[in-house]
This record gives structure tokens, C-alpha cells and sequence, in this order.
């Protein structure tokens, strides 16, 4: 690849020939830098152009000032975003990891067996139809106002996306690496774990991808209905006080979290699914 | 890995028996599948093959004559409606350590190494290990040494389906049993994996079945080449080929014999399509 692409570089009659070929590594994170600066520059002008009140919409001032209180302390200071955030981030991991194995463990045993299949599908689909949010007051209800609901939430929305793409992933296994294990007796549990584990992966990727992102979004849920801690009660206090600057500034971390988890499920598929 | 040597008079006595047993006996056979329609549709009509220890035998016929299927009955990875068939004895109820099959497409795990997909029928099917080759000495054998630790995508059609066979063999099978393998290859691949079987056949003294729609193919390497009529699909002609071995595929073809098998072999396949 590299080796192609210096080998046009260097030949200069094809340079002149197409000089808007000529492309540069930076240039696609230079457009979106560029649409992020009329997006905050639009802001500015909104904010101060027109009057609108600040706690309607903050200015970028009032929102970094709030990001550096929030940041620039030591991670233990209760006035800090640390503490909340590691707080939420904690609960949505353990709830993720909890939602994601079942979800795999019970996507597997549907696919294998018809009986379980039969017996767990219908409610599943009906549960996946069912917007989960709305099942959030029930579960504070019985697991409370700790982490134990918080942790619930991330499960459960992590459950659905994960068991459907397993479930589909072990069924769509290529039907030659079946007769390729038949052939050579393979029991059951063998064929699992040597073929249709590993053939599901990039399906069960998919959904772990999908996953990261609602374990966060359960787990914020779950902090909106009445918890001690966490970035969704930050949320909560700040907007109790109409401190709108700190709601974007959570939000603003929010969002590079969720952005730096993806990243680093994806960063781990490419790492085992290499094929 | 173990050769027959004939070292004494008695050992050569045995030797003559051994070959003359029949490591392969068809009667009859009958496989019918339903359709859509819930019509039937006949695959495999009275079917009878007869194949002996060490011989090297090319199933030829047209498309969807049940080539595949016999094949697959044969491996023990389908059951025939009627009709019996004896593997070295004994009957076939199911697939057997005796039996190494190729299949069309090399069909190698893409998450496992070259190394790791030739071993993985030592590590299924049951505890009560047979007799093994070693990994490397096979790879060796086939052309491969040095590529056990590569991924099947780095390797080319050819060198994936060597990988392939070398799997099929690890167990030390008395039969090989290969549906079109070289099917996907270009042509000047398929002659030189032609000669490579040959040499791997010479060199391992099994029992090969090899369903093809080559008919070159079929010639060149063949002891003798079964025909089969379209569907419903049964043996219409056995041909021996008188050639020597080893052969060579150039030294081959301009042979006054295999013109004229091949020849025949044409002719008996389009009788076949005109009826």
C-alpha cells in the first residue's frame, strides 16, 4: 500500500496531471475540525448576539470554566466530576460485563437447543420491544437506590443487542466448517467452542459495540431516578440549581467517554478478530 | 510415517490379499431428498461401487448427478434411504477415523494457524487417539514446511487446499475421500496440485476417492474413472487407465490412451445429458 503510494508521489508527470489528487493524512480530521468551529462559532453568536439567557443556553466560557472546576481538582475532591464518574463508569463496566456474558451464554444455549430457543424467544423479543427505560422505576423499586439498580440497568441494556447477535451469529455458521466437524465426530460442545464460538465473534462484536454504549445510558437512567452518586445525579444537582453550564460540561465529558469506550471495543475486536 | 515394505515372501503373499480386499463396497444405494413441493426428488439411484485397498478411483458426471451426495454417504455424513454400504468391513452408520475427507472449498478456520487447522482433528472427536502424523513432517511432505505459522489467508488457493489435505490425513485414514478440490483453482494451480496428489497418493499408499468434473483430472490421476448418468444419478460406465505411474500431466495427455479415454469419458457423459 505504502509502497504504491510513493511510488505516484515520486513520478511527477502524474502529479501534474491530477494535482487534486494530492491528499494529506490530516485532511478528514481537518473538515470535522472545521465543522466544529462553525458549530461553536454559531453558538457564540447565538449566545451573544441575540440575548438568549444563560441558563438556556450557557457561552463557551461559562461551559470550559465549568469543565476546569470539574477537572482541574484532585481526583478525590468531592466538587470534582472524578468521583461521579468513576462512580457511573464502575457500575455501567460491572453491569456490561454481567448483560454481555449472559447475553452470550443465553444466545448460545438458544441456538444450540431448540427447546431453549422455543421457550426464551418469544419473551425475548417481546422484552426487546419493550422500551427498557421504561422498566427503570421497577427495578430501583426492588434493587434500590445503590448500585445494585444502577448496575441492573446496564445489564439489562446490554442483554438484548448482545443475545440477538449471538444468537444470529452461531446460526449464520458456514455450513462446510459443520460437515468439516462432523466429519471428524466432534461432539457437540467441540463444534461449539472450535467453530461456532469463534464464527459468531464478529456478530457478537457488533453487539458488544452497541452494548457499550447503553450500559452507560442504563446506568445514567438508574442515577436520574434517585441515587447518592454518580454523573447522572451531577446531572441532576446542577440542573436543580439551573447551573446549565456544568449539564454541558458532564455532557461534553460524557460524550468523549462514550466516544473512548467505543473506541477501545473496537480497538480489542481488531485485536482478536484478525481474519 | 509407516510404509508397507515387502521384506520377506510371506509379507509379499499378505501384501497381494491386502489389495485385492475391498476397502470400499456400495450396493444398492438409494437417497432421495423431498422438495419444496413435497414431491421427492431422486438423487442417488442403484448404486454399486467397488473400491480396493491403496486404489485411486475419480468419480466424473455432470452437475447434480449426486456425485456430492454419494460422497457425503461415503463420509457417513448423510444416510441412504436404502441399501448398504462396507468401509474395510465394516458398515458405515456414521463418520469414521478411517475416513479423511477434503471438501470443495479448503474450509480452514481463518482464526486458526496453518499449524493449529492441520492438528485440530487430534483435538476433537473423542479421546481414544489413533495413530497421529506429526504436524510439521506433513506440512513438510505437502510443500508447506515453514508456513505452519501463517493464517490460512495468507496463503494461496492451492497452498490453503495442500493445508487442507494434510489435515485430512493427520489421523492416518485408510480412505481419503476429496469432492472437487481443485474445483476453484486456475488451471495451471490444478495441474500441479494434480501431480502433488499423485505424489502425496504414492507416498501414502491410501485408498482415494476423488469426485471431479474435470475430466483430465480424472484420467491423470485415477486408477480407474467411474461415470455417472445425470439424475437420478448411478455408475453407467467403469473405465481402468492403463497408464504407468508416476505420471507426468505433459508426458500424459499426449498419450495415445488417455486420448482415447478421454475420449470415451466425454462421449458417455454427453450420451448422459442427451437423454
Amino acid at each position: 500500500m505504502s509502497r504504491i503510494a510513493d511510488a505516484s508521489m515520486n513520478s511527477a508527470p502524474q502529479e501534474k496531471r491530477r494535482p487534486n489528487r494530492k491528499r494529506w493524512p490530516g485532511r478528514s480530521s481537518l473538515i470535522s475540525m472545521a465543522g466544529l468551529a462553525v458549530v461553536l462559532g454559531g453558538w457564540e453568536l447565538l449566545v451573544h448576539g441575540t440575548g438568549i439567557p444563560s441558563y438556556v443556553l450557557p457561552s463557551i466560557e461559562d461551559v470550559v470554566r465549568s469543565l476546569a472546576d470539574g477537572l482541574l481538582v484532585p481526583v478525590t475532591d468531592r466538587s470534582g466530576y472524578y468521583l461521579p464518574l468513576w462512580s457511573t463508569l464502575s457500575n455501567s463496566a460491572i453491569g456490561y460485563f454481567i448483560g454481555g456474558f449472559l447475553a452470550i451464554v443465553l444466545g448460545s444455549l438458544m441456538a444450540e437447543f431448540r427447546t431453549v430457543e422455543k421457550l426464551l424467544m418469544p419473551y425475548a423479543f417481546a422484552l426487546q420491544s419493550l422500551p427498557k427505560v421504561a422498566i427503570a422505576p421497577l427495578i430501583v423499586i426492588w434493587c434500590g437506590f445503590g448500585d445494585s439498580s444502577k448496575i441492573a440497568m446496564a445489564a439489562l441494556l446490554t442483554f438484548f443487542p448482545v443475545l440477538v447477535n449471538t444468537f444470529a451469529g452461531i446460526q449464520s455458521t458456514e455450513r462446510g466448517r459443520l460437515d468439516l466437524m462432523q466429519s471428524l465426530s466432534a461432539s457437540r460442545l467441540e463444534t461449539y467452542w472450535n467453530v461456532k464460538l469463534p464464527s459468531a465473534a464478529p456478530y457478537i462484536f457488533a453487539g458488544l459495540e452497541m452494548g457499550i454504549v447503553y450500559a452507560l445510558l442504563g446506568t445514567i437512567v438508574a442515577e436520574y431516578l434517585g441515587a447518592q452518586q454518580g454523573i447522572g445525579v451531577t446531572i441532576m444537582q446542577a440542573e436543580a440549581v439551573t447551573d446549565v453550564p456544568t449539564v454541558f460540561a458532564v455532557l461534553v465529558i460524557l460524550g468523549a467517554v462514550g466516544v473512548a469506550m467505543h473506541l477501545g471495543i473496537s480497538w480489542l475486536k481488531a485485536r482478536i478478530i484478525r481474519w | 510415517m509407516t510404509f508397507v515394505s515387502a521384506h520377506s515372501t510371506p509379507a509379499v503373499d499378505t501384501a497381494v490379499e491386502h489389495t485385492t480386499q475391498a476397502m470400499i463396497a456400495v450396493r444398492q444405494l438409494r437417497r432421495t431428498y423431498p422438495t419444496a413441493d413435497g414431491g421427492e426428488v431422486t438423487a442417488l439411484v442403484d448404486t454399486d461401487l467397488h473400491v480396493s485397498d491403496g486404489e485411486f478411483i475419480a468419480i466424473v458426471g455432470p452437475s447434480g448427478c449426486g456425485k456430492s451426495t454419494l460422497l457425503r454417504l461415503l463420509a457417513g455424513l448423510d444416510l441412504p434411504d436404502s441399501g448398504r454400504i462396507e468401509l474395510n468391513g465394516h458398515m458405515v452408520s456414521g463418520p469414521s477415523r478411517d475416513v479423511g475427507v477434503v471438501f470443495q472449498n479448503a474450509t480452514l478456520l481463518p482464526w486458526l494457524t496453518i499449524a493449529s487447522n492441520v492438528s485440530l482433528p487430534l483435538r476433537v472427536g473423542g479421546k481414544q487417539r489413533g495413530p497421529a502424523l506429526g504436524t510439521e513432517e506433513l506440512l513438510d511432505m505437502a510443500g508447506l514446511g515453514g508456513f505452519g505459522a501463517k493464517y490460512p489467508n495468507e496463503l494461496s488457493g492451492g497452498m490453503q487446499q495442500r493445508a487442507a489435505i494434510c489435515r485430512a490425513l493427520i489421523r492416518q485414514p485408510k480412505v481419503l475421500l476429496m469432492d472437487e478440490p481443485f474445483g476453484a483453482l486456475d488451471a495451471l494451480t490444478r495441474e500441479r496440485m494434480n501431480a502433488e496428489l499423485q505424489r502425496i497418493w504414492l507416498a501414502t499408499g491410501k485408498t482415494i476417492v476423488l469426485i471431479t468434473h474435470s475430466i483430465s483430472e480424472a484420467v491423470f490421476l485415477a486408477d480407474r474413472v467411474l461415470v455417472m448418468s445425470p439424475r437420478p444419478g448411478r455408475v453407467i460406465a467403469d473405465l481402468t487407465v492403463p497408464l504407468d505411474r508416476p505420471r507426468d500431466f505433459a508426458d500424459a495427455v499426449g498419450h495415445p490412451a488417455f486420448i482415447e479415454l478421454s475420449h470415451q469419458v466425454r462421449k458417455l457423459l454427453n450420451e448422459g445429458e442427451g437423454k
